[in-house]
């Protein structure tokens, strides 16, 4: 029963953890400009990171070493070098998007300055990590980062052509606009595996001191959480598709995503979907500045954990620290969190790779991973999803530069 | 979206010329935001919104048709458009017009109705 009640709180934490800010404008802005043509993006996207989060927790279970560890291993102290310094640089652009739509959520729901909710935010993320558990972390923004499933409610409310929409998940290439519809793609996909995601999710099987009888919780939480993450997805582009792109509506701003909600369903609608994104993105800036400690601590050798006392971890705590005042100082400089939020996406597609391929080599190694190594399945997706996560890497900055970032 | 203003600094917003893409992209601009803020109105005056999100939001709205208004009106385009820029810049500016008339009362539904109206003339 305890072992049911654990999986079931993984996967509500996965779920409202999965849609972060990269994912929010991403989804949003292929709705408005493509309706539900790229919905079928979204299912690689979650295949992937399903795919990946179950092979790094297996990884971390078995051999108790987390994703900056294995890369260190694998590729050795030069190219881990490179894989490491790419990691921080877009988990920090990361951060600092996520940190400035934190800002931006609370100041729709309050009216403040926006410069002020960013120092009340940054000081909010600092009394929390330190203060609360690592699993009542994950779990309370998780929980409270399930009223994100009012896009859902809203999505249907708008009444879409489902007919349209269930031809959304069929791969398609559009008559016109095909680079731009690339271009969203490749956002989609990367939206869906930024690196942090599993940077954070195998130090956190450490950090939850799961053993190897925590294999099955492991790939519950990996398959139904994103899944059902994945479903926020859709749902988000599917609002935006219903509602946005049949009024030639270009989203540029996270009022626009909240105005989705409360078109259909009013103030309710409005202040659940602003709680949504605020817990939902204050999640992802959790998960990003502790990932950012955890790469350092994990390539150097330092002793890492949230579940240490900051003086038992003092190289690892500094390190969160530092994250979170880098963060803040680059969205305090007075840079769009969207515009941030877009070059994130991408740079972080060229750096999936160097994440990604230690991953898959390590999963398939029998010296480490004994009787848990990679099956056939685990083998064909991780082989697959690691040449299309080479194609958009390859792909991600001429598109940017060829599209206009999306503008055509 | 907005990346390529950061990314090449060009082509959004400033006094220089004008390619009849730009003037279709700053057009379509424009419209997307009358369109936006004719929702945003129409919660307004049936409070269905709240007034701290209704005043930020169409504040935000204003700061991006600023710049295309800006380039529609002081931007130089060939002879055979010079027309449709103007056309275009004045219902830029009416844009404008309209949304700061919501963010500067943003719980009044009178004024939301009014707005309404002639963003909804304006993003058909």
């Amino acid at each position: 029963m305890k072992r049911i009640f654990d999986i079931a709180l993984g996967i509500l934490a996965a779920i409202g953890g999965f849609v972060d800010i990269g994912d929010i404008v991403f989804n949003v802005a292929a709705g408005a400009i493509f309706g539900y043509q790229l919905l079928w993006v979204v299912v690689i996207g979650v295949g992937a990171i399903i795919t990946y989060s179950e092979m790094c927790g297996r990884v971390a279970v078995v051999s108790g070493r987390a994703v900056m560890d294995v890369v260190r291993e694998r590729l050795g102290f030069g190219a881990g070098l490179v894989a490491l310094i790419a990691g921080q640089l877009v988990n920090l652009m990361t951060l600092a998007a996520e940190i400035g739509g934190i800002a931006l959520a609370l100041q729709l729901l309050s009216g403040l300055p926006y410069r002020v909710l960013l120092v009340l935010g940054v000081l909010a993320l600092g009394v929390v990590i330190w203060v609360l558990r690592f699993e009542w972390i994950e779990r309370v923004f998780g929980y409270v980062g399930l009223t994100m499933l009012v896009f859902a409610v809203a999505a249907i409310k708008l009444r879409p052509e489902w007919n349209e929409v269930a031809s959304g998940f069929v791969p398609g290439v559009p008559s016109s606009n095909l680079a731009v519809y690339a271009f969203f793609a490749v956002g989609l996909i990367g939206a869906a595996t930024v690196p942090y995601e599993v940077y954070f999710y195998s130090s956190g099987a450490i950090e939850e001191r799961w053993t190897p009888k925590d294999l099955g919780t492991n790939k519950a939480n990996a398959i139904i959480g994103y899944t059902l993450g994945g479903f926020l997805s859709f749902a988000l582009m599917i609002m935006a598709g219903a509602l946005f792109f049949p009024l030639g509506i270009s989203p540029e701003a996270l009022g626009t995503v909240a105005l989705g909600a409360e078109v259909p369903l009013g103030q309710i609608g409005l202040l659940l979907a602003l709680v949504g994104v605020l817990f939902a993105v204050s999640g992802a800036a959790i998960d990003t500045v502790f990932s950012g400690a955890y790469n350092m601590a994990q390539f150097f050798g330092w002793e890492w954990g949230k579940y240490r006392k900051p003086v038992d971890a003092p190289r690892f705590t500094l390190g969160w620290i530092v994250m979170l005042v880098l963060g803040f100082v680059i969205v305090v400089t007075g840079v769009d969190p969207i515009q941030v939020t877009e070059f994130s996406v991408i740079f972080s597609v060229v750096a999936l790779p160097l994440t990604y391929i230690p991953i898959l080599l390590v999963a398939n190694d029998r010296t480490y991973m004994g009787a848990n190594v990679n099956g056939k399945l685990a083998n064909v997706l991780g082989f697959l999803y690691f040449l299309i996560i080479l194609a958009i890497a390859l792909a991600a900055i001429p598109l940017m530069l060829l599209t206009n970032g999306g503008q055509g | 979206m907005p990346l390529v203003c950061v990314v090449l600094a060009a082509g959004c917003g400033g006094s220089g010329a004008l390619t009849p893409k730009e003037l279709q992209k700053e057009a379509e601009t424009v419209q997307s935001a009358a369109a936006e803020g004719a929702l945003l109105a129409s919660d307004v005056a049936r409070d269905r919104t709240t007034e701290p999100f209704a005043r930020i939001h169409s504040g935000v709205l204003v700061e991006q048709v600023k710049p295309a208004t800006q380039a529609l009106t002081q931007g130089h385009v060939p002879g055979e458009l010079d027309a449709r820029r103007k056309q275009a810049a004045r219902k830029a500016k009416a844009v404008v017009d309209a949304l700061e008339e919501l963010h500067a009362s943003p719980g009044d539904r009178a004024v939301a109705r009014r707005v309404l109206r002639e963003l909804e003339e304006l993003s058909s």
